[in-house]
């Protein structure tokens, strides 16, 4: 293969989201009402035909850099488009209904999550900084307009406005931190700064570089959801489109993870004893904040929204165990956790019902014997979630927690399990509610309707859910095979 | 044999998907047809790998079905490890669990909720057989999790009453502080030994040359630990707390997970561990210890206790006690001879007091019961098996493992054992009370029922009665199998038991039994059959000549007051644990997160209605500042930490 070639082939899925997303914004204005949904069979159709193209020109000997310098075109690049495909597939079809139910548009829905995939993609195969950082706003852009894309609904602007003046805020300071950076090696792409850095040792003894390097912390701890930097998980989860708030809280969260992996670890492995410590405290502050919170919560999402909090401290123990097993436990756990969180919101996004109207959890009670199709799949998310064995939220903590264990961080580890067991106590509540209690008014559960769709996506979700639990080898083996070319 | 094996646990599962799935819009019929097919031929199945298993000659056998969980150098196998004493789980739980599922026909016909009430059960099955079956202590975990979700979901089967939820929620709390010393205990097992493999465990205590630990080495700190897992599961002091109220759930349920399976499963799972246990005699202590307390205070409890599931629920625990006492004397086949004969007997007494329950119309007071012989008469007799077997009344299987574990306790001679015997034996005494008043208040003496309501009392369906004839014949016959040693017949199930036990070290803390003669035992036999006639006795006096009722017994006063209170023990826990917390959550979490911050959103939301009327500049100057403000300050610390370490 030509070196050209090679160019357009590393970057393909890339090119398909977006010339489909633009096809998208053309031709929707001339679809009438009642066709609209093509705009998201297109979508549906774009995800697959870059999923495929991603499987195509897979990488999975050698780790090329193309494009001027600017990505990566390995196979971690390949399993983490992978995994942001599937997330937009999944998202799409839960929308698929969704959009109609609550008379959003289609069109521009579509055309908005292509484009977010793009940024995630961006951020996970960027070579250089400017890369990463333009794949963040992408991503960030069309998040801002998602979280307030139910126009009329005060809740959901508030949610936009908010992760945009946040958003803007941790941007800044990213771009601040890069700039340090790019002041002090005179480069931006990870391999330039990696040499400069590990060549003259004078620079590593500069106060300002570690500036940099915390100041990008901060920017990614925002988009990860990192105490303290998560104060407005909760809030935007609440008030954004409910299938919007699943995408956010495993797309964004799952690309900043992608961008950290390689950013600490190809940029800056030497320094990590430093960052080490950092992280130990914010992966602790992160699993009690997130599972404190959640304790008391009424309201579906805003539950799940401090839960994705902790779960975001769980796969920090990856970074801190620093090495292949840690870091595969990672990737491993944002499969596991696409498929339980994305699964989780798509069955609320099924209850709540038009309007979002039932999302307390006094609403699910005694509807679980009344929909087993949809409480059984909803159970088997929540006990993932909660890292019961036999379920994939189990297999990857226990990875994340080993890997920690055998780097003799037996104190954190010893909270984790600690905060892992408080989360069952909310996750058990939902079921709990579900299926132990009864109507507060006798014989009066929602009523809930759902399209084949959208129960599909459920039980597939569901399945994987399983699949994972049970034989999570493959995965892992997938995981391991792509952390390597981070150079561990 | 590898898939004839992997049969036994998937069936109950099967049977599970289907009940729990459509059992909705199946007839009843169908719903106990499906959950009684599937354990029964998993038992049938069970009883085939016994007699291929024998017929193998080998001390054990792994079967990996697959990998389950690879990664770094860490590798979990979903595998099956069949050696004898995973067979006698097996055995016990398919067994005893298929006979409960045949008598739940009878007593649950008229319930709501059949289906989910044998989804439950059947599930319940397939997890406990997968904790006995594991070859790894992962995989034990599952099991472990997935039998206490059953328990929970189980208790709370009648949640319409406040009492049964509220008693799920308190299993359910008191269970996460022994998984978590289970847990941890795991992952340290994990990080000395990096593998979780019990024959790779232990054959890598051996080759690494661990001895006896004679302080607190990292197999003591692993005991202990899988001990407090122990405590929470087998309701011992001092998390037992919950077994009580859990009899709130409906009487299969108590029978089946509250005194057959479930709760031995800390016992398995120690016997198991004996490896570790026999080189960390502190942890044993601790286990010695504890469980013969318990033995003794548990059974206190249930002297005055008037609700008939409740005195079985405390002699539960107190049964549990006398096992753990086994093991802290190194005698681990007797613990697990206990647990066996203890899910006949003690199996058999929750059937029965159900059939008493379901005559009555849900009445468990024994005050209101009371000469129901000449009504009850198979429930009656069936039960009396049962009490002279758990009051060790010789003949009955009781008597012989109660025996063997009280003997090893007076023989061998590690720290603290002669404290456990004279626990034990006292306890063994009070059993004998406790048990004979049950039996006096409730079936003999002058009825204590309305005449109106005596007229509707009558046995129970055949498919009721002819479980607790089976299980009788068991609670009778079952102790043939380990004879003691002065009767010079050979103890059939010690030996059978023997190759678990190879991992233990050779020159052991003690070797037991020598030096003691057989006339020594005989005499230990007869302290204790002359302690149970004792009990049984003083139950005879007072409660067949002199009538006493329940009620009578309150002019005890005092005592009674504390022991009908069980000792204030749940108040005292209110006060030192419960209260704290919820002082915490409210003037804390609540005041703190809620208030400030759920609070603080809903007058965000006041600020925004407001704002989006007046000008958005309004709503900057809500309360998104403090949320910049929160990432500021947490930038600040990293760069604060960061600048500090640089310094450094």
């Amino acid at each position: 293969m030509s070196t050209k070639s090679l160019i357009y082939v590393s970057f393909l899925p890339e090119i398909i989201l977006g010339a489909f997303a633009l096809l998208i914004m053309c031709v929707d204005p001339f679809l009438k009402k009642r066709e609209k949904v093509f705009s998201t069979i297109i979508s549906i159709f774009a995800i697959v035909v870059a999923f495929i193209s991603n499987l195509l020109f897979l990488s999975r000997d050698a780790s090329l850099i193309t494009f001027n310098g600017m990505i990566y075109f390995d196979f971690y690049s390949n399993l983490l488009r992978g995994l942001f495909l599937l997330i937009g597939f999944l998202v799409s079809l839960f929308a698929f209904k969704y959009i109609e139910r609550e008379d959003l548009f289609p069109g521009e829905f579509s055309s908005l999550l292509l484009f977010a995939l793009i940024g995630m993609d961006l951020m996970a195969i960027s070579a250089n900084l400017i890369m990463t950082f333009i794949g963040l706003e992408i991503l960030s852009m069309s998040t801002y307009i998602l979280a307030g894309f139910k126009r009329k609904n005060l809740k959901s602007n508030e949610s936009a406005l908010k992760y945009f003046i946040l958003g803007g805020v941790s941007s800044a300071i990213l771009l601040y931190g890069i700039s340090f950076l790019y002041g002090f090696t005179g480069t931006l792409s990870y391999r330039g700064i990696a040499n400069v850095l590990s060549k003259g040792s004078g620079f590593i003894g500069s106060p300002l570089l570690f500036l940099g390097m915390g100041m990008i912390l901060v920017g990614f701890g925002f988009k990860i959801a990192l105490a303290p930097f998560h104060v407005w998980t909760p809030d935007v989860y609440e008030g954004a489109p409910t299938v919007v708030s699943g995408f956010m809280s495993v797309g964004p969260k799952a690309a900043g993870y992608a961008a950290l992996l390689r950013i600490v670890f190809q940029i800056f492995p030497f320094t990590l004893p430093l960052w080490r410590e950092l992280f130990v405290y914010s992966a602790i502050l992160t699993m009690l904040i997130g599972n404190l919170g959640a304790i008391i919560q009424k309201n579906v999402k805003r539950l799940l929204g401090y839960s994705s909090i902790a779960h975001a401290g769980y796969m920090l123990l990856g970074i801190i165990a620093a090495d292949v097993m840690g870091m595969s436990g990672i990737i491993f756990y944002l499969f596991a956790y696409l498929f339980m969180n994305l699964g989780a919101f798509g069955v609320i996004s099924i209850f709540e019902g038009k309007g979002e109207k039932f999302v307390t959890i006094d609403d699910y009670r005694g509807i679980g014997f009344k929909y087993p199709q949809l409480t059984f799949p909803l159970s088997i998310f929540l006990l993932s979630l909660a890292g019961i064995p036999l379920t994939a939220g189990f297999v990857g903590k226990f990875v994340l927690f080993g890997a920690a264990l055998m780097e003799n961080h037996m104190g954190l580890v010893l909270i984790a399990i600690l905060a892992s067991l408080i989360s069952v106590y909310y996750y058990l509540k939902v079921i709990v509610y579900m299926f132990m209690k009864s109507p507060i008014i006798e014989g009066e559960e929602i009523e809930v309707r759902y399209s084949g769709v959208a129960l599909f996506s459920v039980l597939v979700c569901a399945f994987f859910v399983l699949y994972l639990g049970l034989f999570p080898s493959y995965l892992l083996n997938l995981s391991k095979e792509a952390v390597v070319f981070l150079g561990i | 044999m590898k898939t004839l094996l992997i049969f036994i646990p998937i069936l109950p599962l099967i049977g599970f998907l289907l009940n729990g799935i459509f059992g909705r819009s199946f007839p009843k019929k169908l719903v106990h047809r499906i959950a009684i097919t599937t354990t029964g031929i998993s038992f049938l199945l069970a009883v085939i790998t016994f007699f291929k298993f024998l017929s193998l000659d080998v001390e054990s056998l792994v079967f990996n079905y697959f990998t389950w969980i690879k990664a770094g150098d860490f590798v979990a196998n979903f595998g099956f490890l069949l050696d004898p004493l995973s067979m006698v789980m097996v055995l016990v739980v398919t067994g005893v669990g298929f006979l409960i599922h045949v008598y739940s026909i009878g007593y649950m016909w008229n319930d709501i909720g059949y289906n989910r009430f044998f989804a439950y059960l059947n599930l319940f099955m397939f997890s406990m057989l997968i904790l006995v079956l594991a070859n790894n202590y992962l995989l034990l975990f599952v099991g472990w999790e997935g039998v206490g979700l059953c328990s929970y979901l189980l208790i709370g089967f009648y949640f319409h009453k406040k009492s049964a939820s509220d008693a799920g929620k308190k299993a359910f709390i008191v269970n996460r502080i022994g998984d978590f010393g289970f847990v941890v205990g795991l992952m340290l097992i994990f990080f000395t030994f990096r593998t979780i493999d019990f024959e790779k465990v232990f054959s890598e205590i051996v080759n690494r040359g661990y001895g006896v630990e004679a302080g607190w080495g990292v197999l003591t700190v692993i005991g202990v630990l899988l001990f407090i897992g122990a405590t929470g599961k087998s309701a011992q002091i001092p998390l037992y707390v919950w077994l009580p109220d859990a009899m709130e759930g409906p009487t299969p349920v108590s029978a089946l997970i509250h005194a057959a399976t479930m709760v031995t499963a800390g016992v398995y799972m120690i016997t198991r561990s004996n490896a570790i246990y026999s080189r960390a005699p502190h942890a044993l202590f601790i286990v010695g210890l504890i469980g013969s307390i318990t033995a003794l205070f548990a059974a206190t409890i249930g002297i005055f206790q008037r609700d008939i599931k409740r005195v079985l629920a405390y002699s539960t625990v107190s049964q549990l006690g006398y096992m753990f006492t086994a093991l802290g004397v190194l005698a681990f086949s007797a613990g697990i001879f206990h647990l066996m004969t203890h899910a006949f007997f003690k199996a058999l007494l929750f059937l029965g007091s159900g059939s008493v329950i379901l005559a009555l119309h849900h009445e468990q007071d024994m005050q209101n019961m009371g000469g129901l012989k000449k009504y009850l008469p198979i429930t009656c007799w069936t039960m009396w098996a049962a009490t002279l077997a758990i009051s060790g009344i010789p003949i009955f299987a009781g008597f012989f493992s109660k025996d063997e574990i009280l003997w090893r306790s007076y023989s061998t001679p590690v720290k603290g054992h002669m404290i456990f015997y004279i626990l034990g034996t006292v306890a063994a005494l009070i059993t004998a009370l406790y048990m004979f008043r049950l039996m006096f208040l409730t079936f003999h003496g002058k009825t204590r029922l309305p005449e109106d309501k005596l007229s509707h009392v009558h046995e129970s369906p055949k498919s009721m009665t002819g479980v607790l004839v089976v299980l009788a014949i068991l609670s009778t016959i079952g102790g043939f199998v380990g004879m003691p040693g002065w009767t010079k017949i050979p103890n059939i199930f010690e030996n059978f038991l023997e190759p678990v036990f190879k991992f233990m070290p050779h020159k052991g803390i003690v070797h037991a039994v020598e030096g003691h003669s057989a006339g020594n035992e005989l005499l230990v036999t007869l302290v204790s059959i002359l302690v149970a006639g004792i009990g049984a006795l003083i139950a005879y006096i007072i409660y067949l000549k002199k009538e006493v009722t329940p009620e009578k017994e309150e002019n005890l006063g005092l005592i009674y007051k504390l022991i009908f209170n069980k000792y204030y023990v749940d108040e005292i826990y209110n006060f030192l644990v419960v209260q704290p917390i919820k002082w915490f959550s409210t003037n804390v979490l609540w005041k703190i997160v809620d208030v400030s911050i759920i609070d603080g959103i809903v007058n965000g939301y006041a600020y925004l209605t407001e704002g989006l009327s007046v000008g958005v500049s309004k709503i900057q100057n809500g309360f998104i500042r403090s949320y910049v403000g929160w990432i500021a300050l947490g930038g600040i610390g990293i760069l604060y930490y960061i600048l500090i370490n640089f310094i450094k």
